[in-house]
């Protein structure tokens, strides 16, 4: 048996970053984890009223195996995370806090902290700090936020990356963290790679110079810095202004008609995660952010046309607007 | 008009299993606590340790919530512990996960193996009762909280 005690002997190197409207306190025993988390999340000098704890130990003696897929569990509040096989973080719900073992060479993997913990960490403990998560792309044109909403595989990547090359900063291409304070909704991003299928090549020959390779959730795509890739500016806070649901049709049309906020509250309750009865009133502080966020114009836009085609159509669609 | 049959309206979903019925409960005794288990797997209860005392005259109280856990791989390897304040995680590999709150008086697992097999028996369960020992006698809470500096202080 193992045994590790993290406390504060321990982890000697202490940081804060924000990420996803909320800071991030990391605590650890390694210069490389809170160098790859730097590179991730904005410095931060202050603790803003949202908050949560990180602390992380690396080990040497621990094997990754990066065939192993990631593993999820959670019973009341806590929720185990197992990466690699033998690297564990576990979340704390009622105390915003979550801490884990790593390897060194997970330590310097940049793309383990940014495209799997950080989403993982904001998804799981951002309902408790009021940082809400939305399965949508979300993009930026002066300061005002357009998020594109839609099931998985329905190509909001695609048309956030075609949207990015027409203008427009990407804010997220999956995952948007929503936060409400005194009526004032934000939507922010975390600077992840986009990750795009092999398919994508059709339309973005850009990306005939990077290597698609087994995504984290075991897909085959390529996963690209967008800035790196297509040029494409970055944001990473903007105010929600439209949301646009995306249905992909067979017909070679693009057709926008309103979608009623009724419907937009509704989807976005029945897929947000149940969370146990003891955390009843961050569940409703989510359905307030839910609820202020679909007050917004929401739009069902139908497309069959390829990706830029597509973007060309939201332009015009936003330009009119 | 039926826009939005593409959207799924299923019900919200529950990706880390936290609602599985735990509908068997059984009662036990250890260090004079009463340890409240409940599960969703019967043969839990066939090996837990006899208990002398009436329970009745125990003031304390900790829960287990043991699930059965049947998609989580099987393959049991030797535990990693990891105690943060008042929070001990184990698991041995992806079969078995638990989390003990000595703060909270909790124990959860996600157990790979039924309480019928060897290793439930061998290796499981004795862990579980160790961990639970150990948070019983815990001191009162150790937990710390990190110091925020500025970030050109990281380093430091």
């Amino acid at each position: 048996m193992r045994n590790y005690s993290i406390t504060t002997q321990e982890l000697q190197i202490h940081a804060g970053f924000f990420v996803a409207g909320a800071t991030c306190k990391l605590a650890t025993n390694s210069r490389v984890v809170a160098d790859s988390l730097f590179r991730v999340g904005a410095p931060a000098c202050a603790v803003s009223p949202r908050s949560f704890e990180m602390s992380v130990l690396v080990d040497s003696s621990i094997v990754r195996n990066t065939e192993a897929a990631p593993h999820f569990r959670g019973l009341h509040h806590l929720v185990f995370a197992v990466f690699n096989q033998r690297e564990t973080f576990s979340f704390d719900l009622s105390r915003n806090a979550m801490f884990g073992v790593v390897s060194p060479e997970t330590a310097q993997d940049d793309r383990f902290w940014n495209r799997l913990l950080l989403p993982i960490a904001i998804g799981v403990l951002g309902t408790m700090i009021e940082v809400v998560p939305f399965h949508a792309a979300c993009l930026d044109e002066s300061g005002r936020a357009l998020m594109i909403v839609g099931p998985s595989g329905s190509g909001k990547s695609t048309l956030a990356v075609a949207l990015a090359k027409r203008g427009f900063s990407l804010v997220a291409d999956d995952w948007t963290y929503i936060t409400l304070d005194s009526g004032q909704l934000r939507a922010h991003g975390l600077r992840a790679p986009v990750k795009l299928l092999p398919t994508a090549t059709d339309f973005f020959p850009e990306l005939g110079r990077f290597e698609p390779a087994k995504s984290l959730n075991g897909e085959i795509a390529y996963e690209v810095d967008a800035a790196e890739a297509f040029s494409a500016q970055f944001r990473l806070v903007s105010e929600p202004s439209q949301l646009l649901f995306l249905q992909r049709v067979e017909e070679p049309v693009c057709d926008f008609s309103r979608f009623s906020g009724g419907e937009a509250k509704r989807f976005f309750e029945t897929s947000a995660e149940r969370l146990p009865a003891e955390f009843a009133s961050a569940a409703a502080k989510r359905s307030q952010t839910i609820d202020e966020l679909t007050k917004l114009d929401c739009w069902l836009i139908r497309t069959g046309l390829p990706p830029d085609a597509t973007a060309q159509a939201v332009r015009r669609f936003c330009d009119g607007n | 008009m039926q826009m939005t049959k593409f959207l799924s309206w299923s019900n919200p979903p529950d990706l880390l299993k936290r609602f599985v019925n735990t509908r068997f409960s059984g009662t036990f005794c250890v260090d004079g606590t009463d340890i409240v288990v409940q599960s969703n797997d019967a043969t839990v209860f066939e090996h837990f340790p006899p208990t002398e005392t009436d329970l009745r005259l125990n003031l304390r109280t900790f829960r287990w919530k043991l699930v059965y856990d049947p998609e989580g791989p099987s393959e049991i390897v030797s535990p990693i512990v990891i105690t943060y304040g008042s929070v001990s995680v184990a698991n041995l590999g992806l079969a078995c996960l638990f989390g003990i709150d000595s703060e909270r008086g909790e124990l959860v697992a996600f157990l790979g193996v039924r309480g019928g097999d060897v290793a439930f028996r061998e290796t499981v369960l004795p862990l579980l009762l160790e961990l639970t020992t150990k948070a019983l006698r815990a001191p009162a809470n150790s937990r710390f909280a990190p110091q925020l500096v500025p970030a050109d202080n990281a380093h430091e």
